[in-house]
């Protein structure tokens, strides 16, 4: 079984406890090329991959079912602080497969805020 | 007893809140506190005793060190505690905060009581008191406004 962790991740104010490691990926712009025939590359941003992915380890029961619901429901009206990190407009696009006692992991993507 | 009390932090804090149903997270910079109800009944009760241990053992050490204050001066110290003015109010914070430091009792533990006792719906990081300060928080606030914000609770609620 996976450690449990609390006080470090807070979603909407509340203190959740997860088990595992929290994993964080932070987008970036994608700079997309633009080939022009005798001419220079023209590149162009594509501001689509530019949101973080908040990946959240929970072991499933009841309890933890309506608050994700919850959060779900609330759609990107959601906001994460995970450390010394925050983000906002945060939103989980689909519930994961979720099997009683055992560990799952709800993904959200959201904005970086400083 | 006023109802709520404002309390301007010095070093602001970021939180969560929820504002017309839009969850963000700003920067605090005001907190606002409220009288306790009968709910914070047994958490008021330990707090005032602990409090007053501490201002009595505050008095004694005051009474064992050498005044040499003229009696003009002491009554004067003694009237701006009395006086009701906004500049006295700050005085009379300060004195609380004196008293907490300078006596001789568990105060890491007292803050710690202290702070649980705010996190119970007494302190609120809106006007409206929507949004109730959490321990996480509380527990974010610099050692200035740390120690202030509980000196002021004392000296608006509990004196």
């Amino acid at each position: 079984m996976a450690l449990k962790r609390k006080g470090d991740l807070f979603i909407n104010g509340i203190n959740i406890t997860y088990e595992g490691n929290v994993k964080i990926e932070d987008g970036s712009i994608t700079r997309v090329p633009n080939i022009q025939t005798n001419g220079d590359i023209v590149y162009t941003n594509d501001l689509t991959t530019n949101r973080s992915k908040i990946m959240v380890p929970i072991r499933v029961n009841s309890a933890s079912n309506n608050t994700f619901d919850e959060f779900y429901n609330n759609e990107d009206n959601n906001v994460i602080t995970y450390r010394d990190k925050n983000y906002t407009r945060c939103v989980m696009e689909v519930k994961p497969e979720r099997e009683d006692e055992e560990l799952t992991e709800y993904v959200f993507f959201g904005n970086p805020a400083v | 007893m006023s109802d709520v009390k404002e309390f301007k932090l010095e070093v602001p804090i970021k939180a969560h809140v929820n504002i017309d149903g839009k969850n963000d997270i700003v920067d605090i910079d005001t907190l606002y506190l409220q009288a306790p109800t009968l709910k914070h009944r047994d958490a008021v009760i330990v707090l005032k005793k602990i409090y007053k241990i501490a201002h009595f053992n505050f008095e004694i050490m005051v009474e064992n060190l050498k005044d040499n204050r003229s009696e003009e001066e002491k009554l004067k110290a003694q009237d701006n505690l009395n006086d009701v003015t906004e500049e006295s109010d700050a005085i009379l914070v300060e004195h609380v905060a004196t008293i907490l430091q300078g006596s001789d009792f568990d105060i890491i533990d007292f803050y710690k009581k202290f702070i649980n006792f705010l996190s119970m719906e007494i302190c609120y990081k809106d006007a409206e008191c929507k949004n109730h300060a959490t321990l996480h928080d509380l527990n974010l606030l610099h050692e200035p406004d740390y120690q202030k914000l509980i000196a002021t609770y004392i000296t608006f609620f509990f004196i």
